[in-house]
């Protein structure tokens, strides 16, 4: 269980800075495939858009931390070891989430190459979960996921750190 | 012509925030070399010290084009191609900054592969700058240098990404 929004750096810090201004947010994501070359996708509960499993960092956490976090948080999984293969910036990607709130999301992007732990199906921010062929992904899955799965692609066929 | 503290993204978050609360920053930090391996450092016209070009990230920016800003700005140089091997996010151990302020800094590192132009020795934000030899740096030399060209030959001997 996550902190609470109140409790959280970036809850704190939208609370000082008011509704509008817009904020630059910090946090990873984990790409988790199974032994068939499976993608782990989580149903959000604010949008139910098909997402990685992905968040935002705490003050006193490394983000490497924080990707194995959420990774616990939104699928129940552990993740024992995590390789970077994209930071993301999104320099003019901006769109208010479902809260009216504006942020220039960073991402650092992490492949997940050992887990643990039984897949949950629903958590706090989940409504579903489960893993799909690249080829056939579900209706509604974020352009973070698309753009995920061509970056590793290259990453592991060039070794090519994605950055924007 | 940089923008000012006041005016500047993470300035304007510290004075909502005000003195005393840790703030999560993020930027750019980058290593250039001449022909024969040395390293080039600034020195910084606030503190003094003897310092990679680096910076914090302006909202809208991409931290890749933060990179390139941050080197123009400190050095003149125009960068045309450059390589991330590490990305710094750990809580610091260090207290506050010289403005009394504390930061957890995420440092996306890069190495420079590729630049044009002439080396400035002095700018807006530094009063001298210098090709020096890995083994001979000078001092005062800042915080996490020595660590950033360590973590750099890992990466150039064994591919070694950093991330903490």
């Amino acid at each position: 269980m996550g902190l609470s929004w109140e409790e959280s750096y970036i809850g704190g810090l939208r609370t000082l800075a008011g509704d509008e201004r817009v904020l630059i947010s910090v946090g990873a994501h984990g790409l988790v495939r199974d032994p068939r070359g499976r993608i782990l996708l989580i149903q959000r509960s604010d949008d139910r858009t098909w997402a990685l499993p992905g968040g935002t960092m705490e003050l006193g956490e490394t983000l490497r931390e924080c990707a194995i976090r959420e990774v616990r948080e939104e699928a129940g999984l552990r993740a024992h070891e995590v390789t970077p293969f994209g930071l993301y910036t999104r320099a003019r990607d901006w769109f208010p989430n479902p809260y009216g709130h504006t942020y220039q999301y960073i991402s650092l992007m992490c492949r997940v190459d050992r887990y643990d732990g039984e897949l949950a199906r629903t958590t706090d921010e989940s409504v579903d979960a489960g893993w799909f062929d690249p080829g056939e992904l579900p209706e509604h899955t974020g352009s973070l996921v698309l753009r995920a799965l061509r970056d590793l692609a290259l990453f592991e066929a060039k070794g090519v750190f994605a950055l924007d | 012509m940089a923008v000012s503290w006041d005016e500047s993204y993470f300035g304007q978050l510290r004075a909502l925030a005000g003195d005393g609360r840790t703030l999560i920053s993020v930027g750019a930090r980058c290593v250039l070399r001449a022909g024969d391996g040395r390293v080039l450092l600034v020195r910084r016209s606030d503190n003094g010290t003897w310092a990679l070009p680096a910076g914090m990230m302006e909202l809208g920016e991409s931290l890749r084009d933060c990179a390139v800003r941050e080197v123009r700005e400190e050095t003149g140089l125009l960068v045309l191609e450059l390589t991330p091997f590490a990305i710094y996010t750990r809580a610091p151990a260090a207290g506050p900054d010289m403005y009394g302020h504390t930061y957890q800094h995420v440092t996306l590192t890069a190495r420079i592969d590729a630049y044009a132009g002439e080396l400035l020795r002095a700018t807006e934000e530094t009063t001298d700058a210098g090709w020096f030899p890995p083994g001979a740096l000078p001092e005062p030399l800042r915080e996490g240098v020595r660590r950033t060209l360590t973590d750099l030959a890992a990466f150039e001997t064994a591919g070694t990404f950093t991330l903490e």
